[in-house]
């Protein structure tokens, strides 16, 4: 039987700074199985893992894509780390075999993190995601990344405007012909009847947002043909995994 | 009759339906009362006109919130998994502005500002008072463009889990 993956956001979620390196080493530790965090690409086109787009330097708020490497390592978090680099993070944490989610803004975005990836022989451990915020049509956002790589694993985040969501919003169609695997909805809109639809239809399903013990218990325990719900991400990484553990013998 | 708002003091020139229809004398006090939806029932010595009656009704629900964080074991101890987060949230069409508190066990709230907030929210108190009653979703006001979110969203959405998870406690233990 399938245990449910835990993805931390932005590493360790609410405990410390998030994106920041000590942040996804905690996480590591606390024993998620995957980190879901925000890249943004410098001057140069490297990826940096921030979720802001921008950096408040000498009072005024510089956007990242106009600074180089060298500039972005010079600024420092409320914790006084650095951000870090995609290079940095997939050396660091090489022989931790853990995945990486990605909610990226644009196509670019995505084809640098497949690219990187790649030197680090990681592809099949990464996945780029369209934000929950975001309505463009699956189309127009993942197939310059389809036609890029065949491979990639893409997640379709679906919009949190709609208070239930049906087929209509799941664009089906463009999910089975860019080959998208799998649905993250927040768990505000995560149900059973959506759960078992999802996997009828032949897709994972990815719950968000969960913090609270209640919600954690209600979906840890949801199965539908004996399979527990795909993946959980949570700002609370440690209790899910705690209860993952009591739940998910 | 003449009916002038104790809150604002502005003369009442048009009734909530509900309360209109709901006047009534009552025997016992030998006073005219109002039922005002979620105001419950109020003399006429104490009549609040709709504007008054919203606003109320938003420091009620934020205040039962925050007795609940002092008395329920559930509520306290999902709090003290965060750290003291400060919500502003301002009214584009009154003066009515309020703060919320939540973290370190505790759910905190009252009326005026609050410094240095970690967001700010700028929205009708109409459609506060129904997101707290948990009548529209937060997430529609929105992408709707009622709710204005400075600051990290991440917070602003646990805020809006956090009261959702009052508000099933509250009915779970037989609040209002």
């Amino acid at each position: 039987m399938n245990r449910t993956f835990v993805w931390g956001h932005r590493g360790a979620g609410f405990k410390g700074t998030q994106n920041t390196f000590s942040s996804f080493k905690n996480a590591i530790d606390m024993g998620v199985d995957g980190i879901k965090t925000e890249p943004k690409l410098s001057k140069e086109g490297e990826v940096v893992l921030s979720f802001f787009n921008t950096l408040k330097i000498n009072r005024e708020e510089v956007p990242i894509k106009e600074l180089t490497i060298e500039e972005i390592k010079k600024f420092k978090l409320e914790n006084s780390e650095s951000i870090p680099t995609l290079r940095e993070v997939f050396e660091a944490f090489e022989s931790n075999n853990i995945k990486y989610n990605f909610d990226i803004a644009n196509p670019e975005e995505g084809i640098q993190i497949i690219k990187t990836a790649k030197e680090y022989g990681l592809v099949d451990h990464i996945e780029l995601a369209k934000p929950s915020t975001r309505s463009d049509p699956l189309n127009d956002f993942f197939t310059e990344i389809r036609n890029f790589d065949k491979n990639v694993m893409l997640i379709n985040s679906v919009l949190y405007k709609h208070l239930e969501i049906e087929d209509k919003h799941l664009e089906l169609e463009d999910m089975r012909k860019l080959n998208i695997k799998g649905i993250n909805v927040n768990y505000n809109f995560a149900n059973y009847d959506l759960f078992k639809r999802v996997k009828e239809l032949g897709f994972k399903f990815y719950v968000w947002g969960i913090l609270f013990k209640r919600q954690m218990k209600k979906f840890l325990t949801m199965k539908y043909n004996g399979e527990y719900i795909d993946a959980i991400m949570s700002n609370q990484p440690d209790r899910l995994i705690k209860f993952r553990d009591e739940f998910q013998n | 009759m003449n009916l002038t708002c104790t809150g604002c003091g502005n003369e009442i020139e048009t009734l909530p339906i509900q309360c209109a229809h709901s006047l009534s004398k009552n025997p016992e006090t030998n006073q005219m009362e109002c039922y005002m939806e979620n105001c419950g029932v109020i003399s006429i010595n104490e009549y609040l006109c709709e504007n008054c009656c919203t606003k109320r009704n938003i420091m009620k629900l934020n205040k039962t919130f925050e007795r609940l964080s002092s008395e329920n074991e559930e509520f306290k101890e999902e709090l003290a998994f965060f750290d003291k987060n400060v919500i502003q949230i301002n009214t584009p069409d009154s003066d009515f502005k309020f703060w919320v508190e939540f973290g370190n066990g505790a759910y905190l709230c009252d009326k005026g500002i609050k410094d240095n907030p970690q967001i700010t929210f700028t929205i009708p108190k109409k459609s506060m008072n129904l997101i707290l009653e948990g009548k529209i979703s937060p997430y529609s006001e929105f992408f709707n463009g009622n709710l204005k979110i400075e600051g990290d969203r991440q917070y602003a959405i646990v805020y809006f889990d956090i009261i959702k998870l009052a508000s099933e406690i509250n009915k779970e233990v037989g609040g209002v």
